[in-house]
C-alpha cells in the first residue's frame, strides 16, 4: 500500500493506493472518494477476530462500532480518506509492538495491524480529559493517525510532559502518569494547566496542537442559539 | 527453550527499536530478532522493573546502558527465574519488589486522593457560606432594591396584575400586617405586592422586596392563615437576603471552579460541573429552611395562625405531588421536601408565640369571590 498525505496540514487527507489483494480498513465514514476496483465490507471485526464485544469496546473508546474494509481488486485502485475533525494525519509504519491512540485519533491500519481497546486506569480517566478507553493497535504494518490541528511526533527518552488533551498516541513502552504541572498544587490550577500527562521511558508519543474540548469551550458561548 | 513476544531499544538499530522474541537461557536472557541479531543480557548485569502503558511491560537491562529488551509476555520473570536459578534471583527480587512499591504507591496516592476530597467536601461549603455572607453584608441595600427592579419586568409576563381592591387590597392588608415584625431597614423598603391571574399555587419575592401573588394561591388556599404563611415565607427571602446571596454564590462557585477545575474536560469536567449544581442546590435548600423558620415565626408575631404554612405545603403536595423529585433524588431538587418541610415547621411550632389576633379589613372569602372564574 503507497500512502500519500494531500493538502496539509490543516485539512489533510491520505490517498491510499492498493495493489491487487491488498486490503485496509478504516474508520467508518473517513472515506472521501475511492477508484473502481475496491470491494467495501462493513464489519465489528479487525483483522479477522473479536466481533460485536470488540466493537462495542471501541464505541467506549470513541470509535465506531464497525470498520470499513477496503479490498482491491485491481492494481493501483486508491481511495481518499479524511477524519471528521479539521487537522492533520501522520502515517506509522508498525514493526510490531503495541501504539495507545487516543479515541477518535485512530483513521486507518494495515490488515497486519489489530484494533482493540484497552482502560487506561480510572485515576487517568478522571484527570487526563481523554475517553476511559483508548484504542490498541498491535502488530506490523501501516497506521494511519488524525489529530485535531497539527500532529508532531517526538522520540522519548526519559520524561516529556504532555498537557491533557493534545495526546495522540504513544507506544506501549512509555507509561504516563497524571501528575500537576508545576511543584505545587495552587501553582498548577492558577497557571491554567492544571494537570498534566507525564511520560517516562523510551518510546514515540504523538502530540497535537489543538484540545478539542477546549477549542469547544472557547468557541460554544460565541455562537448563537438557534 | 521459551520464547516471548517483545522487543529491543538499541541505538544501532534503525528507528532505534525492533520487535524481538526474548529466551531467558542458563546465563543471559538473549532477544533474537527476525533479521537474526541477537542482543544478550547476561544475569551478573542484569536489572529489571515493569512499566509502560499498561504497567505490565518488564524492561531488561544490563551494563550496555543503550541497550534494553521489553516484554510484556505473561510468564516472562517467572522464565527468567527458573532459567538463572540463583544467578538471576537478585533481579527477580528487584523487579517483583519494585511491582510492589509500586502498587504501594498507588493505593498511597488513592487514599490520598479520597481524603483530600472528604477534608474538602466538609470544610470547604462552610468557609464559602461565610465568605459569601460576609460580600453580602458590604453591598447596600440599594443593590437589592436595583437587581428586583431589573427582575421585575419578568413579572409582567406571567399573567395581567389585578387591580381589584378586594383582592390587591387583602394581599396589601397582609403585608402590612406582617411588615412591624420585619427589621427597621427591611419595613424602609417598598414591600409592594402584586396579585397576578394565573392558576399557579405559588408566590414569589424579589430582591429588594417587591412580590408577587399568583392568583391560584387565593383559590386553593384553605384560609387567611395559609396565605399569610406563604407571603411571611416570601418577606423573610428579602428580609435575609436571598437573592442576593444566591447570585454572589453562584458567581463565586463559578469562578472557583474556572480556576481550579481550568480546562478539565471528561469525567472531571462533568463532576464540576455536577457539584455546581449540588453547591448552587444545596443553598437554596437551606435558604428555604431559614425561609419557613423566620417565616413562620414573623406570621405568628403577626396574629395569624403559625399552622398555615405546613397546612399549605400539606395542601401543596395534595396538589402537586409529582413536582418534587423522588425520595432519593431529594438533594437534587431545589427546594426541600414538602414532608422535611413540615416535619420541621411542626417541630417549631409550639415554642411560638401567637399574637392576637384581630380581623381582617378584606377576607380571602372577598378577594375569591372578585377574581375571575372562582
Amino acid at each position: 500500500m503507497k500512502t500519500e498525505l494531500l493538502c496539509q496540514p490543516a485539512s489533510t487527507v491520505a490517498r491510499l493506493t492498493l495493489a491487487v489483494g491488498e486490503s485496509v480498513t478504516c474508520e467508518v465514514g473517513a472515506m472521501i472518494a475511492m477508484s473502481d476496483g475496491l470491494t467495501v465490507n462493513t464489519t465489528s471485526r479487525s483483522r479477522g477476530g473479536g466481533g460485536f464485544m470488540q466493537g462495542v469496546r471501541r464505541v467506549f473508546s470513541g470509535e465506531s462500532f464497525f470498520l470499513n474494509h477496503f479490498h482491491a481488486d485491481r492494481d493501483g485502485a486508491h481511495l481518499i480518506i479524511g477524519p471528521s475533525m479539521l487537522g492533520d494525519i501522520v502515517h506509522h509504519r508498525m514493526s510490531g509492538g503495541t501504539v495507545v491512540v487516543q479515541g477518535s485519533s485512530w483513521l486507518a491500519s494495515g490488515p497486519g495491524i489489530e484494533i482493540d481497546t484497552t482502560f487506561q486506569g480510572l485515576g487517568k480517566a478522571l484527570l487526563s480529559g481523554e475517553s476511559v478507553f483508548w484504542v490498541k493497535c498491535t502488530g506490523q504494518g501501516d497506521l494511519l493517525l488524525n489529530s485535531f490541528g497539527a500532529i508532531y511526533a517526538m522520540d522519548v527518552d526519559g520524561e516529556y510532559v504532555v498537557d491533557t488533551g493534545h495526546i495522540v498516541a504513544f507506544e506501549d513502552t512509555l507509561s504516563f502518569a497524571m501528575t500537576k504541572a508545576s511543584e505545587s498544587l495552587i501553582g498548577s490550577l492558577l497557571g491554567g494547566e492544571g494537570f498534566v500527562c507525564r511520560f517516562k521511558g523510551r518510546g514515540r508519543l504523538w502530540c497535537q496542537s489543538h484540545n478539542p474540548p477546549a477549542f469547544g469551550a472557547e468557541l460554544g458561548p460565541k455562537l448563537l442559539p438557534r | 527453550m521459551a520464547q516471548f513476544p517483545g522487543g529491543v531499544f538499541d541505538d544501532g538499530l534503525p528507528d532505534g527499536r525492533a520487535a524481538a522474541s526474548l529466551v531467558p537461557g542458563p546465563e543471559a536472557v538473549e532477544a533474537r530478532l527476525d533479521s537474526g541479531a541477537v542482543f544478550v543480557i547476561g544475569y551478573d548485569s542484569l536489572r529489571m522493573e515493569f512499566g509502560g502503558a499498561t504497567g505490565r511491560m518488564l524492561f531488561l537491562r544490563g551494563a550496555e546502558p543503550r541497550l534494553t529488551l521489553f516484554s510484556e509476555a505473561p510468564g516472562l520473570l517467572e522464565a527468567i527465574a527458573a532459567a538463572g536459578g540463583p544467578a538471576s534471583a537478585g533481579a527477580v527480587a528487584g523487579a517483583r519488589a519494585g511491582q510492589a512499591q509500586t502498587r504501594k504507591t498507588h493505593l498511597r496516592n488513592w487514599g490520598i486522593a479520597l481524603a483530600v476530597l472528604v477534608a474538602l467536601w466538609f470544610t470547604v461549603p462552610p468557609i464559602f457560606r461565610v465568605m459569601v455572607d460576609g460580600a453580602v453584608q458590604q453591598l447596600p441595600l440599594s443593590v437589592d432594591v436595583k437587581l428586583g427592579e431589573l427582575a421585575s419586568s419578568e413579572m409582567a409576563g406571567l399573567g395581567p396584575a389585578i387591580t381589584d381592591e378586594a383582592v390587591a387590597g387583602f394581599a396589601t392588608e397582609i403585608v402590612e400586617r406582617l411588615r412591624p415584625g420585619l427589621p427597621p431597614e427591611i419595613q424602609a423598603l417598598d414591600l409592594k405586592v402584586t396579585v397576578i391571574e394565573s392558576t399557579q399555587v405559588n408566590a414569589f419575592a424579589l430582591p429588594g422586596g417587591r412580590m408577587a401573588v399568583l392568583s391560584g394561591l387565593l383559590k386553593k388556599a384553605d384560609g387567611v392563615d395559609m396565605v399569610a404563611g406563604v407571603m411571611a415565607h416570601e418577606l423573610m427571602h428579602v428580609r435575609h437576603r436571598h437573592g442576593m446571596r444566591h447570585i454572589v454564590r453562584a458567581a463565586g462557585v463559578i469562578t472557583a471552579l474556572t480556576v481550579l477545575a481550568g480546562d478539565a474536560t471528561g469525567l472531571l469536567g462533568i463532576a464540576a460541573e455536577g457539584a455546581a449544581l449540588a453547591a448552587l442546590t444545596s443553598y437554596s435548600r437551606e435558604m428555604e429552611a431559614e425561609a419557613d423558620l423566620d417565616g413562620v415565626r414573623l406570621a405568628a408575631a403577626a396574629g395569624f395562625d403559625p399552622a398555615g404554612m405546613p397546612a399549605f405545603f400539606r395542601k401543596l403536595s395534595e396538589i402537586a405531588p409529582d413536582s418534587q423529585a423522588p425520595e432519593a433524588l431529594s438533594w437534587m431538587s431545589s427546594h426541600p421536601r414538602h414532608d422535611e418541610r413540615i416535619a420541621a415547621l411542626e417541630a417549631a411550632i409550639p415554642g411560638l408565640v401567637r399574637a392576637e389576633s384581630t380581623p381582617m379589613k378584606h377576607t380571602l372569602e372577598a378577594a375569591r369571590a372578585a377574581l375571575k372564574g372562582d
